[in-house]
């Protein structure tokens, strides 16, 4: 790793914003669609609100994003200011990649206003959260649509799940006990699946990345590869308590088991954003050492 | 039913839109990195192991740069020469970056050679 100026934290802090708005957008568009039977409407127009500004959000942070890798690229912040850069980088890879998840989050756009999502908007999930998977390490590797696809799993596995927390936590406020058991029951269901996917598609990803398990303490990706894992580790801590103590609590009424859930859910959401965080470190400041 | 396969086209297309591959890397320079030589080198030679554009490219010395131009509009090539003025002797820090040209990945770097 070389030594990391303001433009390259400019740059990380861009794309971790992008990372958590994209992906919540597309998975709270999710949540609305598999959960819109069981929620109160006052829910489902909080979430549909919340699903507006992310996706505001994401399209200003991918645009932030252009205009820091500028900054990152220049070595200092006039690199913000530097259009013939900005231009080159916009008619390059990342340009390309910022298109198709703007078109994904305009696909996304009639879900704030419907009670149900339409299909195309669930399309335009799909294809915002997969669009980090145009770019990157992944396309260095003598696999690369192998790892592609892999990482197109990951993708839409970590959507599922992050874009379920904002909106359970909202949900988790209301008065109906019962209801938001069968929400987080619902939701705890395909979890199960989805998270074992999640995870199998990040450990395949990282044996291919990966030459030696040793990287993980004597590189500098390794090192914030090790720090996503414990994270990761403590999510999945959490999500297993939420799923089988927490969940059944609810069934039963137990109302300090409502109260342990929305604490337990605001940790995962802080959990979350320190993964994406580590995550934009990884794709911008490191790279595997499988490309040495 | 025909809005499904619609649907459907519609997310293969978008879906592969965007396949891109490469991860430039540099493979050396010239001249190299940490030489120390008499005779002010004529130009700057950057190898990769693919074709990129040349994004930015900063020489300085003693905390001044040294003028250089690079043509941001050139075709992508795997190796990128660029021409100097005339240097005097002392250290040189050289730092680029540059766009790989099949995945637009941004990729930098640094080193430095000294002019006896």
């Amino acid at each position: 790793m070389t030594a990391i100026g303001l433009g390259d934290a400019a740059l990380v802090a861009a794309k971790a914003v992008t990372y958590a708005a994209t992906l919540s957008a597309s998975g709270a568009v999710g949540f609305l669609t598999y959960c819109h039977d069981l929620l109160e409407a006052s829910h489902a127009r909080e979430i549909r609100r919340l699903i507006r500004t992310l996706l505001i959000v994401s399209a200003l942070a991918s645009c932030a994003e252009i205009l820091a890798t500028a900054a990152s690229m220049s070595g200092d912040m006039a690199g913000l200011f530097d259009l013939g850069l900005t231009r080159m980088i916009l008619q390059a890879g990342e340009g390309r990649v910022t298109l198709l998840r703007l078109i994904g989050l305009g696909l996304m756009l009639p879900a704030p206003a419907v009670r149900r999502p339409p299909p195309w908007a669930l399309i335009g999930a799909v294809v915002a959260a997969t669009s980090f998977a145009w770019v990157g390490h992944v396309h260095a590797l003598a696999e690369p649509w192998l790892a592609t696809g892999v990482l197109v799993l990951h993708l839409l596995g970590a959507a599922f799940w992050l874009g379920a927390l904002m909106p359970l936590l909202m949900v988790s406020r209301g008065a109906d006990v019962s209801r938001v058991a069968a929400t987080a029951s619902r939701f705890g269901a395909s979890a199960l699946v989805v998270v074992g996917v999640l995870f199998a598609a990040g450990a395949c990803l990282l044996c291919l990345l990966l030459h030696d398990v040793t990287e993980l303490w004597t590189s500098g990706y390794g090192r914030l590869v090790l720090s996503k894992i414990v994270l990761v580790a403590c999510l999945l801590a959490l999500a297993a308590l939420n799923h089988l103590r927490l969940t059944p609590g609810l069934i039963e009424g137990d109302g300090r088991a409502l109260r342990a859930l929305q604490k337990s859910i605001r940790f995962e959401i802080a959990l979350a954003g320190a993964i994406l965080i580590v995550t934009a470190a990884m794709t911008t400041l490191a790279g595997p050492a499988a490309f040495d | 039913m025909r809005s499904r396969w619609v649907s459907l086209g519609l997310s293969a297309a978008l879906l592969a839109a965007g396949p891109a591959f490469g991860h430039a890397k540099l493979l050396g320079t010239v001249p190299a990195a940490d030489a120390q030589f008499t005779g002010p080198p004529p130009s700057l030679i950057l190898t990769f192991n693919e074709n990129v554009r040349l994004g930015v490219l900063k020489v300085t010395t003693a905390g001044h740069e040294v003028p250089v131009t690079i043509d941001r509009n050139a075709a992508p090539a795997s190796t990128v020469t660029i021409q100097l003025p005339r240097l005097a002797a002392g250290k040189y820090d050289v730092q680029w970056s540059a766009l790989t040209a099949s995945d637009g990945h941004a990729v930098k770097g640094a080193y430095s050679f000294v002019i006896r």
